[in-house]
């Protein structure tokens, strides 16, 4: 029995020590893609990996990035942060240069620091994460998605440029998500010259919001923003609309699923919304992309993080392709002054490495299907 | 002693040479990052499994949310290293501690209702207790809810600014934790205490009836066990570097109680075993990861199939040997004098001649309106042998269940030794005097004869948990002496060549033998035997009364027992109580009670309780 047991625990210490075998001599670029590719959050990862592939099978066809081809190494982290670092690890001993990953924010942030822990700090970028966390002080990690306050930037520069001139907000004081909007659209409002003629608060999960709805239609908005999730926004658009409140309403990405909520579909027409990405979205590099991904998977790229994926390995390529060489502050330095028209939209980054870049607004007709209206550019 | 010598220099040094390969081989560039975080992950697994092993192997109760104490070991360190200004080499080693505790204080939250509990309510109250600790830490600001902790820092790196002194610093300091840990486990497992758990899961009701506070050490070892899990959770925060709750969920639980199942329950080398291979597993497979889950389940179903009990059993690698070994080393290399031998168990002699030991006034208990023992007077003198008779069903169990403290009276009193013992808990009552054996034998069944004599001594030696962990020289000096001790009552019952056998595989005559001679070491002033002759052949049973009359007399005791077999009680009892219907019927010498009509009515039924029966039936 004793013999048997040590044999068996010395042949496991030779099967972890065999995984470490060096690497071999380079050939290719490598690039280490890091996400959830299975269970829950599965699809978010798989449509990042769809997109990061198709441009690199785009990229190889053209000749490759400086005269190699790019070959991306896939590993599932099954949602899991400790995952996420070990998978590093290993892609790392397997000579890769850049990583794009991670899906979640989780894995994105242990991942994060795990790549700005390595002497000289090793290029990351994310086509998901939406946490702040994730490349808050990190200067070698980026994200080709924009962080959920960007938004009502957005917002604010497209009424800008319809020519409003008086909005309202109405928001969640007490919500992080609702909070961060509201900041940023006031702000952004302020810059543009856009007045803020009301502004209420009322908590998620409300029923009744004709006080706030009233003392905004009395200060005469010609738009309301809503940064509320689709619930909300439901009962708040009937409400409005019984007491004759008919303006232009906006929400950010959490109200898409108003859908499933709303009784009287007709309303859905006066709200809008931003995204990601749209497949309806009108710029050649949209339009193109969208084909060559209907062509290569045989559907259209329903989840935007298929663009930013795309996006992702476009901006790390350039960047490489820039920098001349897969030194890691060379890629990072190079990154960081990216100024580039991609899939979905204009991306420079920002102090913190988050994208200055388009969003996409939506809306909706009669019969609630999605209506692509606009791409706004930062 | 050579074949132990070698095990030890074999354990002791394949312990070193794994550590200085490691140093050696990270400081040369051969160990990459990705295998020193794999051999960090198997540490803190290795931990996690075996301290898991602590309740769900040594004491036997299921146990569902240990991830649960990792959570708040994992988050009280990492809180403490993010806010406490102090140096990361000083911080982090107190916040493991810190961590541990915080986990060890709900390890003994959990154990309080587990005191009441056993097996599937146990299971169950875990697993509320592993989410109950998920939804506050999502609720809670200071957790960071439900986005949980980010940036803490990672020890792979914090500990110098060269990567692979810092590494090399990182795994000492891991594998250091993780061998303390279980060395730790090994010795506790090997003391008094250690014994007193095993055998909680052996036989309950058994180890409280031989004097162990069965209450107290399921506190004791929940909270071990989760003091070493919230050591490793500190540990994993501090690798991962964040944190949230969802990463302590059921599924965490179940993978490490997966991990002990396959490496047997009950042993801690296994659990070690388990741990290297089902983490190295899916790394070496990496292409398979997908099917890690589905090839765990196989891998379970294959164990269960051929191997039910798991890799190891209860069976130990020869750890604890190296470990003993290497103990006898240091001594003999500091020219330590080992210290006095302390005999622990002295008999009772001559305290009470010639006056009653034990006595019952009016002695009663009813089951809602049933009656079952009502108005019972008995008495023992010391040093005597009395009977205790009656038809199937005449409350005979109940009285001793009565004066053991298992059932509590619903009426009247029992006098041990002059003082009453009413309400007392079983292991008290154990402790002041009355040892039994039971009907139905109740041996711990995996352990050997040897350590079911030393469980019952354990309310004799006095050494703290904590030196049964270090064993220090009280603990060595009260473990030789009760070694002395369990000997000599098996050479009295001349059973000294049996020590070692494992009692559940002794004849059926000798298990008897056995629990006599377990319920003579805790020093007993009455010893109450049920049934000691059931199933024994005649031959047997002509021996069983030597054996009788001759402990009376070696030990000093009164001895009460239930038998049927009238031969032995004819032969050896001084007086005979008989019991019908819970009560008293007759009491006298076996002539008295061998002529007497009432009893004979009991037994053979009398013509009118015949007549009546028939009417009824």
């Amino acid at each position: 029995m004793k013999r048997r047991s040590l044999i068996t625990l010395l042949v496991a210490l030779a099967l972890i020590l065999s995984v470490g075998a060096p690497a071999l001599a380079e050939d290719t670029i490598k690039i280490g893609g890091i996400g959830v590719l299975s269970g829950d959050y599965g699809k978010y990862g798989i449509a990042v990996r769809e997109g990061v592939d198709l441009y690199v099978k785009q990229i190889n066809a053209a000749g490759g990035v400086l005269g190699k081809p790019v070959e991306v190494l896939w590993e599932d982290t099954q949602a899991d942060a400790a995952t996420a670092i070990s998978v590093f690890y290993r892609l790392k001993g397997q000579g890769i240069v850049a990583v794009i990953g991670g899906v979640l924010s989780g894995e994105s942030i242990a991942l994060g620091q795990v790549t700005f822990e390595e002497n000289p700090p090793f290029p990351q970028i994310s086509a998901s994460a939406s946490h702040p966390d994730v490349t808050a002080g990190r200067s070698n990690v980026f994200r080709t998605c924009f962080l959920d306050p960007f938004q009502a930037k957005s917002i604010a520069q497209y009424m800008f440029n319809e020519g409003v001139k008086k909005a309202a907000v109405m928001y969640d004081n007490a919500n992080d998500y609702s909070k961060g909007l509201y900041d940023n659209f006031v702000e952004k409002c302020a810059e543009l010259g856009v007045e803020i003629v009301a502004e209420a608060s009322a908590a998620y999960g409300e029923k009744d919001f004709k006080t706030q709805l009233t003392t905004i239609q009395a200060a005469g908005p010609e738009a309301v923003f809503l940064p509320y999730y689709g619930a909300e926004a439901a009962l708040i658009l009937a409400q409005a609309n019984e007491i004759g409140l008919n303006v232009r309403f906006f929400g950010a990405d959490g109200i898409a699923d108003i859908v499933t909520a709303i009784a009287d579909k007709n309303l859905l027409t006066n709200i809008s919304y931003t995204d990601h990405f749209s497949t309806e979205a009108e710029s050649e590099m949209a339009v193109n992309f969208v084909k060559a991904f209907q062509e290569e998977y045989g559907r259209l790229p329903d989840i935007s993080f298929s663009a930013t994926g795309y996006d992702a390995a476009m901006v790390l390529c350039s960047a490489i392709q820039a920098a001349g060489s897969t030194d890691s502050d060379a890629i990072v330095a190079a990154l960081k002054a990216t100024d580039i028209t991609a899939v979905s939209g204009k991306i420079t980054f920002d102090g913190n490495n988050n994208p200055i870049k388009s969003t996409f607004l939506n809306s909706f007709n009669a019969q609630g299907e999605k209506v692509f209206i606009t791409q706004v550019d930062p | 002693m050579k074949k132990k010598t070698k095990s030890v220099i074999l354990n002791l040094f394949s312990l070193l040479f794994f550590y200085l390969l490691v140093v050696a081989l990270t400081f040369s560039g051969g160990m990459s990052d990705y295998l020193s975080n794999i051999l960090v992950t198997v540490c803190i697994t290795v931990i996690m499994t075996a301290s898991l092993n602590v309740t769900t192997g040594l004491l036997g109760q299921l146990a569902l949310g240990h991830a649960g104490f990792m959570a708040v070991g994992a988050y009280v360190s990492a809180i403490f290293t993010r806010t406490a200004a102090l140096d990361f080499g000083l911080s982090f080693p107190i916040s493991l501690l810190l961590g541990g505790m915080a986990a060890a204080l709900f390890g003994m939250l959990i154990g309080i209702p587990a005191l009441r509990l056993q097996g599937d309510y146990l299971a169950i109250i875990t697993l509320g207790f592993g989410e109950i600790i998920r939804v506050i830490i999502e609720n809670l600001s200071v957790t960071g809810g439900a986005k949980g902790l980010s940036g803490i820092t990672r020890m792979v790196r914090a500990f110098s600014q060269d990567s692979a002194v810092s590494s090399v610093i990182q795994f000492t300091f891991v594998f250091l934790i993780t061998v303390l840990i279980i060395a730790s486990i090994f010795t506790l497992g090997r003391s008094r205490h250690g014994r007193a758990i095993i055998s909680i899961r052996e036989n309950a009701i058994a180890a409280e009836a031989t004097g162990i506070p069965t209450t107290k050490y399921k506190l004791l070892a929940f909270t071990i066990a989760a003091f070493f899990a919230g050591i490793a959770g500190g540990l994993f925060a501090h690798q991962t570097s964040i944190i949230n709750a969802k990463m302590f969920g059921f599924n965490k639980s179940i993978e490490y109680l997966v991990i002990v199942v396959l490496g047997g329950m009950g042993s801690i080398t296994g659990s070690i075993i388990a741990s290297v291979v089902l983490i190295s597993l899916p790394e070496v497979l990496r292409a398979f990861s997908e099917y890690r889950l589905v090839i765990y389940s196989l891998m379970l179903i294959l164990m269960m199939l051929f191997r039910p009990s798991g890799l190891m059993g209860t069976r130990e690698f020869s750890m604890l040997e190296a470990w003993e070994g290497m103990e006898r080393f240091f001594r003999r290399l500091f020219k330590q004098k080992s210290s006095q031998t302390r005999m622990p168990f002295q008999p009772r002699y001559d305290v009470w001649e010639g006056k009653p030991v034990l006595e019952t006034f009016s002695l009663g208990i009813a089951f809602g309106g049933l009656k079952a023992a009502e108005k019972i007077d008995l008495r023992l003198m010391d040093n005597e042998i009395v009977g205790l008779i009656g038809p199937n069903g005449a409350g005979k169990t109940t009285v001793f269940n009565l004066l053991t403290g298992v059932y509590a009276p619903t009426e009247g009193q029992v006098v041990l030794l002059g003082k009453p013992i009413n309400g007392k808990m079983t292991h008290q009552i154990t402790q002041d005097g009355i040892a039994r054996t039971f009907q139905n034998i109740r041996l711990f069944k995996s352990m050997t004869a040897l350590e079911n004599i030393k469980v019952a001594f354990h309310s004799r030696m006095h050494y703290s948990p904590l030196s049964g962990i270090l064993r220090n020289a009280q603990c060595l000096s009260e473990e030789r002496g009760i070694d002395i001790r369990a000997r000599e009552l098996l050479r009295v019952f001349d059973m000294e060549d049996l020590a070692e056998v494992r009692a559940g595989s002794l004849p059926y005559g000798k298990q008897r033998k056995l629990e006599i001679c377990r319920a003579l070491a805790s020093n007993p002033k009455v010893l109450l035997l049920d049934e000691p002759a059931a199933g024994m052949n005649p031959s047997e049973t002509v021996e069983l009364m030597q054996t009788i009359k001759t402990i009376r007399h070696q030990f000093s005791v009164a001895i009460l027992l239930i038998e049927h077999d009238m031969r032995l009680v004819m032969g050896i009892c001084e007086r005979i109580y008989v019991l019908n219907y819970g009560r008293v019927i007759a009491q006298g010498s076996p002539e008295e009670i061998r002529s007497n009509p009432e009893v004979i009515a009991a037994y053979l039924g009398t013509r009118k309780a015949e007549e009546e029966a028939a009417v009824h039936a």
